[in-house]
């Protein structure tokens, strides 16, 4: 029997925070030639957005970016309409997909993410999620 | 579990709450064309496919549905929430922004609803990091006024001299000001020392002069209209404040001025009368003035006469048509032809500079210190910023980072 392979769902701030505290993009390579760091596509587009230091990094991962699947659309549309409230007064659609597909991904997806609005709703959903800190000393980064 | 492959698949289609792209398009008064230009602004800024031209007419139908693309898109565009699309519109577009009675929101621009947006965020930062600090409402200078009853001088001087008392603006502070920028910027340092932010946008002329807002458990805060020319935005400082005096901030409340159509709505006359009172008190204009007055002064004072009074208190011919009608001693306030100018006119000004020297001018003195010591003690970091304000954290850093002038 082979254990499923635990994926991280990061959110832009959690990626950003982490390689501006130190940690090399090369080790995060690592994780992604492994599979076991995933970016849904907006957050992608968010990243390479707001900061040019890890644009060029998603750039030369581009497979590790997943499109959002049509599986996961139903928890989108309903993460949107229960959590309109604590997921706040953004235009950008990054957060609910984050948390459709981490609810998709189910006891394999650990979210990354060090939003407050995110992580109450992770809790909500009861979906495994550690902070950008936590995320680097679980694995020695 | 299905698989997960980095092969991308069709773009998925969202539900989205029947009727909602309508009700928010029409809320600000666009065409289907218009709407449909800064949609794909949108999709191009984000590098996502463009929007057939009929598209929106067909998403509006309901015949077809939009892709997660085209929601943010539109979210962008319409400038509310993308989680609005799910549910309902919030109640009004931006904000509770009081409109003169005449000026219904449909006479505001798409820019001038985009820069109050942009005024609503930074309001939400202010809230935000001033929590985050232990700043609270407790803490501000405004004294507290009852609206009056009337606009009678009686009940408007006190109030008057109450905002220069605050502001701590007295008459020789005023004759030291050498003209209208540094008599702004003096108004501007006072009122953000009573905890009041003061944030400044390019809003269209013609439309809207400034706004204020002050929520329960949040900040004071004023926009100015930057494309405004420094009188302008001087008499705005003291009308917004004028504004916060009067509003208690148990009441969410954000107040624009659009156009001088305003000046009919009571509150508004009186904000613009107790502003005229605290920055042309009457002791310092009864020296200003002739000892007999020309003749015909009281139906129309001279250019000239109304240019060296105003020279002294650096304020607009308006502000002093305003005051000296006020007083009775002029018949009514004849405002200076092109005083309201028309839209999009001198849209320009305030914008020039690198993105991170407009963040810092628009945040004004007591915001880019907030964010400065939000920053220094680690209560949020230029990635969490620039996550709020949706910018490039470089940008936030350069703006706010240690090293950047005060």
């Amino acid at each position: 029997m082979t254990l499923p392979l635990q994926r991280y769902l990061f959110d832009t701030s959690a990626l950003i925070n982490l390689v501006r505290g130190g940690v090399r993009t090369q080790r995060l390579s690592r994780l992604v030639e492994s599979g076991a760091l995933r970016l849904p596509g907006r957050v992608a587009k968010e990243i390479r957005r707001r900061d040019d230091r890890l644009k060029d990094w998603v750039e030369r991962n581009r497979d590790t970016i997943i499109r959002e699947t049509t599986e996961n659309t139903a928890e989108l549309e309903r993460i949107a309409r229960e959590y309109s409230g604590i997921l706040g007064r953004s235009r950008r659609g990054a957060d609910p997909v984050l948390i459709a597909m981490a609810l998709y991904y189910g006891e394999q997806g650990i979210l990354v993410t060090d939003d407050g609005g995110i992580q109450a709703v992770c809790f909500e959903e009861g979906i495994p999620f550690l902070t950008s800190p936590a995320f680097r000393r679980r694995e020695g980064l | 579990m299905s698989s997960i492959s980095a092969v991308e698949p069709p773009p998925r289609k969202l539900d989205i709450a029947p009727g909602i792209l309508k009700e928010a398009r029409k809320r600000l008064g666009l065409s289907r064309a218009e709407a449909w230009e800064k949609v794909n602004a949108a999709l191009k800024a984000a590098s996502d496919p463009p929007m057939p031209p009929d598209h929106l007419a067909i998403l509006e139908a309901g015949t077809d549905r939009p892709t997660l693309a085209e929601v943010e898109a539109l979210a962008s565009a319409y400038l509310i929430p993308f989680t609005a699309f799910f549910g309902t519109l919030p109640e009004r577009p931006v904000h509770d922004f009081r409109l003169a009675a005449d000026a219904g929101e449909s006479t505001l621009s798409y820019d001038t609803w985009r820069r109050l947006s942009t005024f609503d965020t930074y309001y939400e930062v202010a809230r935000e990091l001033s929590g985050a600090l232990g700043e609270s409402e407790r803490e501000t200078l405004i004294p507290k006024a009852t609206l009056p009853l009337s606009t009678s001088a009686d009940e408007i001087e006190p109030l008057g001299e109450r905002m220069r008392a605050t502001l701590g603006i007295t008459d020789t502070l005023q004759q030291s000001w050498p003209d209208e920028d540094a008599a702004r910027l003096a108004v501007q340092e006072r009122i953000e020392n009573t905890g009041t932010f003061v944030f400044s946008l390019s809003l269209p002329l013609g439309e809207c002069r400034g706004a204020s807002r002050w929520d329960e458990g949040g900040p004071p805060a004023i926009l100015l209209n930057a494309a405004d020319s420094s009188s302008a935005r001087l008499f705005t400082l003291a009308h917004e404040y004028a504004h916060l005096m009067f509003a208690p901030p148990s009441r969410p409340t954000a107040i624009c001025d659009p156009a001088q159509r305003a000046a009919d709505r009571r509150e508004e006359h009186i904000a613009n009368r107790v502003a005229a009172a605290a920055l042309v008190p009457r002791s310092l204009l009864a020296l200003a003035l002739p000892p007999t007055p020309p003749e015909g002064a009281y139906r129309e004072w001279p250019p000239a006469m109304k240019r060296d009074i105003r020279q002294t208190f650096k304020v607009s011919h308006d502000v002093i048509g305003i005051r000296l009608h006020h007083l009775g001693i002029a018949s009514g306030v004849r405002l200076t032809k092109g005083f309201w100018r028309q839209p999009g006119s001198g849209f320009a000004r305030g914008s020039a500079g690198t993105r991170a020297e407009r963040y810092r001018r628009a945040f004004g003195h007591k915001g880019a210190d907030m964010v400065r010591r939000a920053l220094e003690a680690e209560l949020a970091s230029p990635v969490e910023i620039a996550g709020l304000l949706d910018t490039k954290v470089a940008d936030v850093e350069t703006a706010f980072g240690p090293g950047q002038p005060p």
